[in-house]
This record gives structure tokens, C-alpha cells and sequence, in this order.
């Protein structure tokens, strides 16, 4: 009957759509994921869609920062049809209502009209947004179980075999080792990918049940032994067993070095071998197992660990039914199945994959038809905030810098803390108590400083002679001249900057109308300033920024400046040339020193191991020794990140101080010098008591421009960490953005704001004033 | 420049090895990311020293047509030009009003402006991301002109009236007698007289807005912003999607591009510049 139904359908359709060849067509807007994945798929799918449905087209954008814009949409409230970004929490939106359920959709019959279409998916993925009621807001297509991939040549040639058992496991690395290949890659830009391992360790080792509590934290699910005997076992295995460099290489750094059969293994979702397309050297085999068991466990042993990147439906958009019937189409045995043949990834849908997967996913079909269960997603929300603290803790694990026990308790701590101020939002965790005291301390002499040196300087003009001369403007004339601009200021700087100062003592998350939104008083900063570890740890590195780096800039420039004033042979090329770096820009400059610092391809490493390898064959240098130790060191990991800011901003920062230093130095006049000299100072001498003293002003204006640009620095923090910085390497800046972004909270983002323009304004107010009583003079 | 060279000369051996050894930090890396996106993706990665055996000009093509650099390139010129005009011009006017007349607000106008100077953008960006969405000023360049022109007022407005009061008045008042209105007599007279402050203002201008990321970023993400975005959202997201899909021609040839227009400015208008910096800092 459904069949016929279909085909009913159809022919309708067909006579509408030659009846009305005018009528406007239906767009169905759909931003999409290009993950590994490729666009291909998605290019066609819509093709055939818009053959089998002429009456409509579908507008879609791929990207793989689409979250970045998907985000920006719902702020924006531009609603598009469908979107499927794997690293966006839509729950704050399903609960908003904005994400069509998908119930009715799913209890009709799907594109072949032979089954329900709730009927047609694998077990347990439909399961990406479900609710506690059991309501789907979901579609899934790839269906990503995780997976140990593992190259069967280098098996077979020395006769290894997967391991079922962690036991197995790390008895198969330490022959690995011995045998000269690295055991594991692994891709440690992004801590996250061990999260499947450590998930995987936990369900078997706390079973099931305890898995779901964990997710909805009950208390002690983090703290108990099975979470310390978890993280132990990914820690042991990341800490002996991973590549050397892992920490600082990408997920397509990494996988590279598994195909370039540089490593043995490597942790991965079913979509490795289609990411990784066309760089795979002819003549690879790829195998792979399940994540390890531990001795006893507790769970079903062929239990997959499956990830479901699911498609969304807005619940606001224009067109709900035809983006629905658009994903039925998708995820019809068709289109999946062609899905599955053109991207070897493994399809959500009964009966699609039969057939369309090539012998690299062997192993990988047979261990999906072998389980019994899946594992992932709980219904509800859960907290999205662990999703964070979960890669930070990751983190932890894999630099091996804190014990299971350690980050098993800060887990617990933090996740309490997460629970905590979703159910009471008015009660604060005093975590700081000295801290905000000296921050609110400094800020408030600082604006007392302020006031009161501008209170006598408002005190001495009264008795300055006017400025003669002037003339009357008129009416019209004022309009014209002053009109524009200050009506634009107004309009883009002032009043919301005021704005910001309101905001910041309400709750907002953006979605929800503007004129609604509670008075929370100070509540937002107090979160800041008492709980939050995020925000302290972002104002240390802004400290570090700010005081650190201008440590390293300032005497260098110096240096620069006064060498090429002494007008050295070239001094004309240097000044031109040194100043290349700050034309170019932050953004520019921050993406070249993205690839020096590339731990495997980059400049740096290749100079280090280079220059150890020449050292040691003239002897100067044991072969193998630190220096080539550098051979893929992560620079740009977490724990190093600050420390390599160092070089870029002497790179980029140097020039511009020295113009200006150079620009006081030769104001100074000769005679100064002259006198000196007769005297018997020496050059050095002569720097000291004449330049430095003479120059001072123009120091000071570096430093105020160093210091509030460490205060401000956003830029280099978000490229240099993908545009995911962890919790360890947040600027205010950074965590601002990701607080209004990606957690929606717009009243917490303007309480940063404040703080951030409070600083900004206390150490440049106080430093220009400490400089020149009368630098804005009148 | 300075001619007071007594060093002796094992001391001026040494100045010279570190600043060479400065000059070569300095160019080498932009040097290595010329020559590199020349090479094919295995030999960039593979082999990171080694000059291109084969010039692949195509990553420039892929660049230029596929990774849609030409579309971020002319929207950058647009908004950055554009930006650069009209905030010089009106920054000016209001500068020359200020400086030059007597009017009952002309002090709260002018710190007004200076007040600007303290206030960093992200202050203002949240409320501004939702009052730009009341206006329909979000993804459009439009609306990222407005926001730049906001913002270069503080410094331009400051810049310039320290410099229209330097101006003798006797010119401007000669042109009055002949019978020239007051805006008759600013654009012909002072507006011309003012040039290289107008030239420092525009080229700080220039280059703070052509490679501005966090406002672009912020308010050219959202509906049909691909079209709309600027070189450095452009370039940013070039080297993302590069590092996914392991394109790291596109990537460095990418870059290549977006730093040759200043570099190219830079050595026209040099001494503007470095004249410029000392003029803003000096004042600022």
C-alpha cells in the first residue's frame, strides 16, 4: 500500500511539476560537514534529489568549520532547513525548541515505502538527540563505530596478531617497540580521539549501567576505581606507547605517519581510510580490531563504541517536510549504499552496506555484525560542559603529568562543579579568594589614580590661556562636519559598548527574546572571579603575554635600534626589512608560523635534527642526542603553546619597537654623546646614562602597546589552536567567543567583555598618565 | 642618520654577525613559504628545505579559483578601501572642526572621540553582534564598513586634529574673504594642506582593517557570508580546510598572496610609514 502510496506521489508531484514549470521553486538551505567525508556524496545526493523532486532545490554549503557559521545562524536566528556539524551541542536548542522532533516523520513509511523508517536504521543509532521521553530530533547516515587500525603488512610480516585484551595489547606495543616501528600514532592536537579508549575501558570495566550514570553524573562515577583503572590504562598506553611528537600532530599529521607505515597503529572512527584518500600509498592493507577488554568485564564483550554524526531538522525553517523528505531520500538503501561505496564509511542503515564496502573495511564489517550492542549516546542532554573537561582531563592523561587518581578526582570535582551551577545558578563556589581581591584591588587604584590625576589636571586648565584664534562655526555647518562621524561612533561604538555594561548583569542565552532576559545583578562576574578555574587560568595567560613576552621584545629591539643607528653598512635595508613582519599582519604571520612550527614537515624541527645530524658527524654531538630528539616535537601542544609565542612575537613584534626606539635615537643630539666621549664613557656606558635616559618616553610607549596587546590578543591563541583552544591555553578573548558561541551564554561573554575593557583601560589610563601629565592636551 | 662609529672593530664584527643572523630569522621564513608553494603537498611535507624541483603553479590556481581567493581578495580591497576613504574623509572634517572652531560642545566632542581610544572592540562586539542583527547589517560588507568606520575614528579624529592646529590660520581665512564657503574652503584649502597626516591616518587605517580577523569573524559567518568574507577569514579557513585534506599548496600560496600587497605598498610608501609610527606614537 505504501508503495503505492509512493508512486502516488510521485506521479502527483511529476504532473505539478510540468504543470507550473513558472512556479517558484522550493529551496531546502542545508550547511553541511565536510569531514573526512569529502563533498562528493553529498553533491550528488542532492542531484538525484532534485531529479526525483523537480519542484525543488537544494542549497548546500560544505565546510569543515560550518559549525563556526552554523552557530553564527542560530544567533542570528537566519534559520536554514538541515545541518549536521558533529561538534555542535544542539541541546540548548531542543530545548528551546528550535530542532523539529522527528517522531511523526519516523512512524511513516521510508523512501522504498517497505518499512516503517524508524525500522530501517541500525539499532541504537538513531540515539544521537533523543530525549528523556524518547523523542528523536536526529538523523543519522555514517555510522561511526571506533576502531584500532592497524597495518596488516607490517603484521604479518613479523607475525603479530590484534589484540582482544589490553594485556594483549600492550604485550603486542612492547614488540612493536623492540621491533624499531612505533606502536601507536595518535592524534594529540586534538586529546578527544582518546576519549573512544578511555569510553571503552570504563563501560567494560563499570558496566553498562554505571556507564549511563556516569553521563548524567551521579555522584562518585569519577572517582571510583573503575575511572582511576580507566585512565590508567589509556595513560599507560599513550605515555610508552604512543609516536614520538604525538602530542603536537594533527589528525591527518598522524594518520600520514600510520600510512606512511611509520607507526603500526592508530585510534580512529570508521571514517580513517576515507579522510585519509589519496594519500594512502598503493598496496596499503588495512585491518582492524575493537578497542581491547579488560580482564573482567562487565559489558558485552562485542559491544561497538559508535558515534552517529546526526542531521538535524530547524524547527523554524521555511520548508520543514521537504528537508525531512530530503534526509528519507538520503537515507534511503540507495543513496546510502552509494554513500558507503563512494566514501568506504560504514552507513546507519539496514541492508545499505552489503556489497559497497571495500576489503580495507573487512574486519570492520565483520566486527559490526558480530556485536550484540552499541554503545554511545544516552538519552537527554546530559552536561555538554563535560565535553570539555572530558578533553581536558584527556589531556592530562596522555602528557602523563598527573596520576589516574589525580585526574580521576579533579574529574569528579569538576563535573560536581558542572552539576552544581546547572541546578542552583545562583550559588558560587568560592575556588578564589585572594585572587579576585588582588585583581579588584589593582583595578580600583588604578581608576582611583585616574580620577584623581584628572581631577587636578582639570584643576590647572582652568587658569591656561585659550587657544586664539578661533572661529564661530554654524548651525548647518557643525551638522556637516561633526554630524557624520559622530552619529556612526555613536551608533557602532558607544551604545553598545554601554550596552555591554547592562548585558553583563543579566542572563541571556541568545535565543530567547532580548526584552526578557532576567537580572541576575552580579552573578556573572562572581562566577568569573570565584569559580571559574577557565577564566584564571585564560588571565594567566594574559599575564604571560603581557609580561613575559614584552621581556624578550623590548631589550632585543633595543639591541636592533641601537646598532642600526649607528649607521652601519646596511642599515638602510635593515630598518626596511625588519619591519616585514608587522606589515603582514597578525593573521598572516600567525598562519606562516603555523607551518614552521609543523612538529613533521615544519622548518624548526627539520633545522634541529639537521644541525644534530651535522654536529654528530663532525663529532661535536652524540648521535641521537637531544637535538635530534626534536624530530616531531609538538610546539604547538598544549603544554608548549605559550613558550612558542616567544619567537613569533619577536618575529612579528621587533620591528615596529625598534622603528620607534630608532625614531628617539636620532632626536637625541650628537653633542650629548660628544660630551661624553671627552669624558672617557665608554659605548656602553654612554648607552646607558645617555640613550635609555633620552629615549625613555618612547620605551614606555612600547610597552603600553605591548602590554594592552597581550591584554587583547586573540588572533594568534585562536589560529595557532585550530579554533579550539583548550581550557590551559584560553585568552579572555578566546574564552569570551567561546562562551557566546558555543555555550550560548551572552550574559557571561559581556561580564568577560567588561573585565576585559576594565583591564584594558586601567593599565593604559595609568601608564600614559605615569608618562606625560598632558599627552592629550587640548 | 648618525655617524658616530668609533667601535673598534672585533665589537663591530659582532653587531653585524647578530644582526644578520636577525635579518636571516627575519626573511628566511617568508623566503621558505615563497619557494614552498612552488612544491607539490609530499615534497612540502617530506622534504621542507629543499628548493621546488618543479614549479607547481598550480597551487596558486587552486588557490586563486578553487579555494575562492579571488572572491576574498576583491572583498578585502572593497571594504578596506572603501573604510579607508570615507573614515579619513569624515575623521578630517570632524578633526578640522574641532581644531579650528569655536562651538559650545567642541570639548566633549573631541574627548568624546578620545574616549574611544580606551575601549577595545571586544567590549562592544556582543551587543553589536545583535544590534547589527536587528539592522540586517550581519554578512554583509556593508555592515563590517560601518563597524570599521565606528572604530578608526578615535585614532584618525585624534591624529588629525593635532594636525589641523599646526595648520596657520591665515590661509584659511584669505579663502573666506574671496568669498569661499566653509566647506568651499576646507576641501580646497586645508583638506589639500593636510596631506601627510591624511596619508599616516590612511595607511594605519589600511593596515589595521585589511588584516582585521575577530570583527570579520564575528559578524561575516553567518547566512550567505561565503561570498562576503574577507582575506583573513578567508585564509584562515584555507589552512584549516588544508590541514584536512593535507592541501598544503593551496595553503602557502594562500598566504603568498594575501602578504604581497603590503609587502608591495610597503616599499612605495616606506618613508610615510616609518614616519607615520613615530608621528601616531609621538602623539598617541
Amino acid at each position: 500500500m505504501s508503495i503505492h502510496f509512493r508512486y502516488f506521489r510521485f506521479f502527483l508531484l511529476f504532473l505539478l511539476g510540468s504543470c507550473a514549470i513558472a512556479a517558484a521553486k522550493i529551496t531546502i538551505e542545508a550547511p553541511l560537514f565536510e569531514g573526512g567525508a569529502g563533498k562528493d556524496f553529498f553533491i550528488e545526493c542532492a542531484k538525484e534529489y532534485e531529479k526525483a523532486r523537480p519542484d525543488v532545490n537544494v542549497d548546500m554549503e560544505l565546510d569543515p568549520r560550518i559549525v563556526d557559521k552554523v552557530r553564527v545562524r542560530v544567533l542570528e536566528k537566519s534559520w536554514f532547513e538541515l545541518t549536521n556539524p558533529p561538534s555542535m551541542n544542539f541541546w540548548p536548542l531542543i530545548r528551546n525548541g528550535d530542532v523539529l522532533v522527528l517522531d511523526k516523520y519516523l512512524d511513516q513509511p521510508n523512501w522504498e515505502g517497505d518499512a516503517k523508517w524508524r525500522d530501517s536504521f541500525l539499532p541504537g543509532t538513531l540515539s544521537g538527540y533523543e530525549d528523556e521521553a524518547g523523542h528523536i530530533y536526529g538523523i543519522p547516515l555514517a555510522d561511526y563505530g571506533q576502531f584500532i587500525w592497524f597495518n596488516k603488512k607490517i603484521f604479518r610480516e613479523h607475525g603479530w596478531k590484534p589484540a582482544l585484551t589490553w594485556d594483549e595489547l600492550f604485550a603486542l606495543c612492547a614488540k612493536i617497540k623492540a621491533a624499531g616501528i612505533a606502536p601507536m600514532a595518535f592524534q594529540g592536537r586534538y586529546p578527544y580521539y582518546l576519549e573512544p579508549l578511555y569510553n571503552a575501558a570504563y563501560y567494560h570495566l563499570a558496566g553498562p549501567q554505571m556507564w549511563i550514570d556516569r553521563a548524567r553524573v551521579l555522584p562518585g562515577t569519577f572517582s571510583c576505581q573503575e575511572d582511576v583503572d580507566s585512565i590508567a590504562l589509556v595513560q599507560k598506553l599513550a605515555v610508552n606507547y604512543f609516536q614520538q611528537g604525538f602530542l603536537g600532530m594533527s589528525h591527518t599529521e598522524s594518520q600520514l605517519q600510520f600510512f606512511l607505515g611509520r607507526a603500526a597503529m592508530i585510534p580512529c572512527g570508521a571514517w580513517l581510510k576515507s579522510e585519509m584518500l589519496g594519500k594512502i600509498p598503493p598496496g596499503f592493507e588495512l585491518g582492524c580490531f575493537n578497542i581491547p577488554l579488560p580482564n573482567n568485564s562487565k559489558g558485552d564483550p562485542t559491544a561497538i563504541n559508535v558515534q552517529v554524526e546526526p542531521f538535524v531538522v530547524m524547527a523554524h525553517c521555511k520548508h520543514p517536510d521537504e528537508a525531512v523528505d530530503f534526509l528519507r531520500f538520503m537515507t534511503s538503501r540507495k543513496m546510502s549504499g552509494m554513500f558507503a561505496k563512494m566514501q568506504d564509511i560504514p552507513v546507519a542503515i539496514k541492508g545499505a552496506n552489503e556489497g559497497n564496502l571495500s576489503h580495507d573495511l573487512d574486519d570492520l564489517v565483520e566486527l559490526v555484525n558480530k556485536a550484540k550492542t552499541s554503545y554511545g549516546k544516552i538519552p537527554g542532554e546530559g552536561y555538554p560542559e563535560l565535553d570539555q573537561i572530558e578533553g581536558d582531563e584527556m589531556n592530562e592523561a596522555m602528557t602523563g603529568a598527573q596520576t589516574p587518581r589525580q585526574i580521576a578526582d579533579e574529574f569528579e570535582r569538576k563535573a560536581r562543579d558542572v552539576v552544581n551551577a546547572a541546578e542552583h545558578p545562583e550559588r558560587i563556589r568560592m575556588n578564589y579568594r585572594w585572587q579576585p581581591g588582588v585583581l579588584l584591588g589593582v583595578l580600583a587604584l588604578g581608576v582611583i589614580y585616574y580620577l584623581v590625576s584628572l581631577g587636578k589636571k582639570l584643576g590647572q586648565r582652568a587658569t591656561k590661556p585659550q587657544y586664539v584664534g578661533m572661529q564661530k562655526l554654524s548651525l548647518a555647518n557643525l551638522l556637516i562636519f561633526v554630524g557624520p562621524s559622530v552619529l556612526i561612533y555613536s551608533a557602532f561604538v558607544i551604545v553598545p559598548s554601554l550596552r555591554a555594561f547592562s548585558w553583563s548583569a543579566h542572563q541571556w542565552n541568545g535565543l530567547t527574546d532580548m526584552t526578557t532576559m532576567p537580572y541576575v545583578g552580579l552573578r556573572n562576574f562572581r562566577r568569573l572571579l570565584f569559580e571559574s578555574d577557565a577564566f584564571w587560568i585564560a588571565l594567566k595567560n594574559n599575564l604571560f603575554l603581557m609580561f613575559v613576552v614584552p621581556a624578550f621584545v623590548v631589550p632585543l629591539s633595543l639591541f636592533l635600534a641601537a646598532a642600526i643607528s649607528r649607521g652601519v653598512w646596511g642599515s638602510k635595508t635593515f630598518r626596511v626589512v625588519f619591519f616585514f613582519p608587522n606589515l603582514i599582519g597578525g593573521v598572516a604571520a600567525t598562519l606562516l608560523w603555523l607551518q614552521i612550527y609543523n612538529p613533521q614537515g615544519g622548518l624548526i624541527n627539520n633545522a634541529l635534527v639537521d644541525l644534530g645530524r651535522a654536529l654528530s658527524f663532525i663529532g661535536l654531538h652524540a648521535p641521537g642526542h637531544w637535538l635530534e630528539a626534536f624530530a616531531g616535537f609538538p610546539w604547538l601542544d598544549t603544554k608548549h603553546l605559550y613558550w612558542s609565542l616567544i619567537p613569533i612575537s619577536i618575529w612579528g613584534a621587533c620591528g615596529f619597537n625598534m622603528i620607534l626606539y630608532l625614531a628617539g635615537m636620532e632626536s637625541i643630539s650628537e653633542s650629548y654623546y660628544e660630551a661624553a666621549r671627552i669624558d672617557g664613557a665608554s659605548q656602553w656606558r654612554q648607552f646607558w646614562t645617555i640613550t635609555i635616559p633620552l629615549i625613555w618616553e618612547m620605551i614606555a610607549i612600547s610597552l603600553v602597546f605591548l602590554i594592552i596587546g597581550g591584554m587583547k590578543a586573540f588572533d594568534v591563541i585562536w589560529l595557532l589552536t585550530n579554533q579550539m583552544p583548550s581550557t590551559d591555553n584560553h585568552v579572555v578573548a578566546t574564552l569570551m567567543v567561546q562562551d557566546m558561541f558555543t555555550e550560548f551564554k551572552v550574559g557571561q561573554a559581556t561580564a568577560i567583555a567588561v573585565l576585559l575593557f576594565l583591564m584594558v583601560f586601567v593599565c593604559s589610563a595609568v601608564t600614559l598618565k605615569m608618562m606625560r601629565q598632558d599627552s592629550v592636551e587640548m | 642618520m648618525m655617524k658616530r662609529d668609533n667601535t673598534n672593530a672585533p665589537s663591530r664584527f659582532m653587531i653585524y654577525v647578530l644582526l644578520l643572523t636577525y635579518f636571516l630569522i627575519v626573511v628566511y621564513p617568508m623566503f621558505w613559504l615563497l619557494y614552498s608553494s612552488f612544491k607539490s603537498d609530499q615534497q612540502i611535507f617530506l622534504d621542507p628545505f629543499s628548493l621546488p624541483t618543479h614549479l607547481h603553479g598550480e597551487n596558486y590556481q587552486h588557490a586563486w579559483f578553487g579555494g575562492n581567493f579571488q572572491q576574498y581578495f576583491a572583498n578585502s580591497v572593497i571594504v578596506t578601501v572603501t573604510t579607508v576613504l570615507v573614515t579619513t574623509l569624515l575623521a578630517a572634517m570632524t578633526a578640522y572642526a574641532l581644531a579650528r572652531f569655536e562651538f559650545p560642545l567642541a570639548k566633549p566632542i573631541y574627548y568624546y572621540f578620545l574616549a574611544g581610544l580606551m575601549i577595545p572592540v571586544q567590549l562592544a562586539i556582543v551587543p553589536l553582534f545583535f544590534i547589527m542583527r536587528s539592522m540586517h547589517l550581519l554578512d554583509s560588507l556593508q555592515g563590517l564598513f560601518l563597524v570599521y568606520l565606528g572604530f578608526g575614528f578615535p585614532f584618525s579624529v585624534f591624529i588629525l586634529t593635532g594636525f589641523f592646529r599646526s595648520l596657520p590660520a591665515s590661509l584659511h581665512e584669505s579663502a573666506l574673504l574671496d568669498g569661499a564657503t566653509e566647506l568651499q574652503a576646507f576641501f580646497k584649502i586645508m583638506l589639500p594642506l593636510s596631506r601627510p597626516g591624511l596619508i599616516t591616518v590612511a595607511i594605519f587605517l589600511f593596515l589595521g582593517n585589511w588584516n582585521e580577523f575577530y570583527v570579520a569573524f564575528m559578524t561575516l559567518s553567518g547566512k550567505g557570508s561565503e561570498h562576503i568574507r574577507t582575506l583573513p577569514l578567508g585564509l584562515a579557513n584555507i589552512t584549516i580546510v588544508a590541514n584536512y585534506r593535507s592541501d598544503w599548496g593551496m595553503a602557502f600560496a594562500g598566504l603568498v598572496l594575501m602578504m604581497l600587497p603590503t609587502l608591495i605598498g610597503y616599499v612605495f610608501l616606506q618613508k610615510h610609514l616609518t614616519k607615520g609610527i613615530t608621528a601616531g606614537a609621538v602623539k598617541g
